[in-house]
């Protein structure tokens, strides 16, 4: 759960790109016509199976089709909890390995030093995905997020939100400085 | 047979509960605002349930006390 801070506003939420979650699906949906398949080849080369079997053959079935579920829905949660939130004042990478281990790492909008992008392959060039780095001042120097649709466009909107972040800083700092009024003088 | 199949298809259906409930722990837990979060978990629980309802029906509906006889059957 993502808690924000009281002034803090979301202004980018990026996710890997759609096609990512489409070569899953499309996956799952050829590994669901498996039974499908082993079914016709029994009738072509062992049909007394499917007469006397069917029981068994349908329990197996049954098992296949919950585990490939579970399976493709333990991507989908990878896929889905793999986020970068940029706000006004911070950008939170998400990322979700496996079931059991989540990595969370944040870092001030103003510590971004540098922002660039990386689009390697065919597949990523026609699509306009690829990889997205922010080089900061931080402990942890540099974060990557990979898959990231329209990475150029991301990027534009992460220095955005610096320069505006700069600019309210230096609007504080100025009011900060301004000279106090002492004894009515 | 019966009890050896239903001791290891126990064994499988608990493996799979753990694995659904820790799915659907994600989604409810870790919900983005404006996302479909909800929507993905209600759709995955239904269908896990009905899967595992045709898998328990399944199992219930092989003769496993007959089973040796039936694969002696069919062997030519």
């Amino acid at each position: 759960m993502i808690q924000l801070r009281p002034h803090e506003e979301p202004l980018l939420v990026l996710r890997r790109h759609w096609l990512i979650a489409a070569a899953y699906i499309a996956l799952a949906t050829l590994l669901a016509l498996g039974p499908v398949a082993a079914v016709a080849a029994l009738q072509q080369f062992w049909p007394a199976l499917l007469g006397g079997g069917v029981q068994l053959i349908a329990f197996a079935a049954s098992l296949y089709y919950l585990a490939l579920w579970l399976a493709f829905f333990a991507v989908v949660v990878d896929y889905y909890l793999d986020v970068w939130i940029v706000t006004s004042e911070r950008v939170i990478a998400i990322e979700q390995k496996g079931l059991f281990r989540r990595e969370i790492a944040e870092f001030n909008i103003l510590k971004v030093q540098d922002v660039s992008t990386h689009i390697n392959g065919l597949v990523p060039t026609l699509f306009d995905f690829g990889e997205l780095q922010v080089q900061t001042a931080g402990e942890e120097e540099k974060f990557c997020f990979k898959q990231v649709p329209n990475p150029n466009h991301a990027k534009q909107q992460i220095l955005a939100c610096y320069e505006a972040a700069v600019q309210r800083a230096r609007q504080h700092h100025d009011e900060t400085m301004l000279p106090q009024n002492v004894g009515g003088l | 047979m019966f009890l050896i199949a239903a001791i290891i298809f126990l064994f499988i259906l608990a493996a799979a509960l753990a694995a659904a409930a820790a799915i659907a722990w994600h989604f409810l837990t870790y919900r983005i605002p404006g996302d479909l979060g909800v929507w993905l978990a209600s759709l995955f629980l239904v269908a896990t349930a009905v899967l595992i309802a045709s898998a328990i029906a399944s199992f219930m509906a092989v003769p496993w006390d007959n089973l040796a006889e039936l694969f002696a059957h069919l062997t030519p």
